[in-house]
């Protein structure tokens, strides 16, 4: 059997009966947020810049002279120019993606018995934005960018190809390669959202 | 008959293009939420990215809506429930399909999960992400209200030119 319990309703004296003290006492959250800057942002015209870290569409970094050494043990069997996608078509995304299904990596052979990535198409309606295939690449050549306007009206919009991989990619080093990685670009932009931060620990 | 012959006639163009302006300025989508995308949708309407701006009001009952939002995993056992909810929607209507599980399955490839709603409803706008953030779902609903001023217009979607600055993203510092 559930017990009731049965509160006494609270007897209000004179003072507040008349002069509406607990509505008042209400409202006053209703004013201070009355008086207070609005946080919203017009969207088209004003949009939130996201952190370097965020996880966006895909890009491909092409060979710029900033590789990671084992590209360049990679680099002679290869056929890249200088420019082009850095992706050796090793399908180590392809490996460590949870759906490995949204790539479509293919190479081919040349006569001269280099390498070339013919193909290299990702179906970002299958995709999850986990970031694996980032941390697999072990030519750091696929990365997410800040990029997430990518809505259309047919799927085969929502596929990407190597060629505008590699805009992505050159736009997105030219716009934030030298910023610091972390998740707000400087410390009054975060304490503006999230007040300042007391640690508990000494740095 | 130059009145009803479609683009041709003079009053009924203009009560197109009126009723066009009308209805990409007040969609109002179903709110339904399946699944996690249901949260950033409900971001999007709340105070940040108010989309109370744009005229996009969510709405409990399919028979006073325009758009519907499908957020999240749609399952075979929810999917006759879905075409229902389309169904009693009123002409003309709109399907937005949010994130990767309603628009393909997502990362569930399996026996139980529906591989995209276009199998049963009929989709304009594909947003993808996972879930996408309220950004990129209020940017599919301006390529939605681009789509039905492209429409009216008899134009292709990519004719229409887009009305937002080229600078998207101002870097600090």
């Amino acid at each position: 059997m559930v017990k009731v319990k049965y509160v006494a309703r609270p007897k209000l004296s004179n003072m507040e009966r008349i002069f509406f003290i607990d509505f008042i006492h209400g409202l006053k959250t209703t004013f201070k947020n009355l008086l207070r800057k609005t946080i919203t942002t017009r969207y088209p015209y004003e949009k939130l810049t996201p952190p370097k870290r965020f996880r966006g569409t895909h890009a491909h970094r092409v060979k710029d002279g900033k590789e990671p050494p084992s590209f360049v043990v990679l680099e002679k069997f290869m056929e890249i120019h200088e420019g082009e996608s850095r992706c050796v078509a090793c399908y180590m995304c392809q490996q460590a993606c949870p759906i490995p299904s949204l790539f479509r990596i293919e190479a081919e052979q040349l006569p001269n018995g280099k390498k070339r990535v013919t193909r290299f198409d990702m179906n970002l309606l299958n995709c999850l934005y986990c970031g694996l295939c980032v941390d697999a690449c072990p030519v750091d050549c696929i990365i997410m960018t800040d990029e997430f306007e990518n809505a259309s009206d047919k799927r085969a919009d929502c596929v990407i190809h190597m060629d505008d991989m590699c805009e992505r990619g050159v736009s997105f080093d030219r716009r934030r390669y030298n910023e610091p990685d972390r998740i707000w670009i400087d410390d009054k932009a975060r304490e503006k959202l999230w007040g300042q931060i007391k640690w508990t620990y000494t740095q | 008959m130059a009145i009803i012959g479609g683009n041709n006639g003079i009053i009924l163009t203009t009560v197109e293009e009126v009723l066009s302006w009308g209805r990409r300025n007040s969609l109002w989508p179903v709110s339904i939420g399946l699944a996690c995308c249901a949260i950033e949708m409900m971001h999007t309407a709340a105070s940040r990215f108010d989309t109370d701006r744009m005229g996009i009001i969510f709405r409990g009952s399919p028979r006073q809506s325009d758009v519907l939002i499908v957020a999240g995993t749609v399952v075979n056992k929810v999917a006759p429930m879905l075409k229902l909810i389309y169904d009693q929607m009123p002409d003309p209507k709109w399907v937005i399909s949010m994130g990767g599980c309603s628009s393909g399955g997502g990362p569930f490839p399996t026996y139980s999960t529906l591989q995209g709603i276009d199998r049963i409803i009929p989709v304009d706008v594909y947003v993808p992400g996972c879930p996408p953030t309220p950004q990129a779902l209020l940017w599919g609903i301006h390529q939605l209200q681009k789509k039905i001023k492209a429409k009216q217009e008899g134009k292709e979607l990519k004719e229409i030119p887009v009305r937002t600055p080229k600078a998207s993203f101002p870097v600090k510092g």
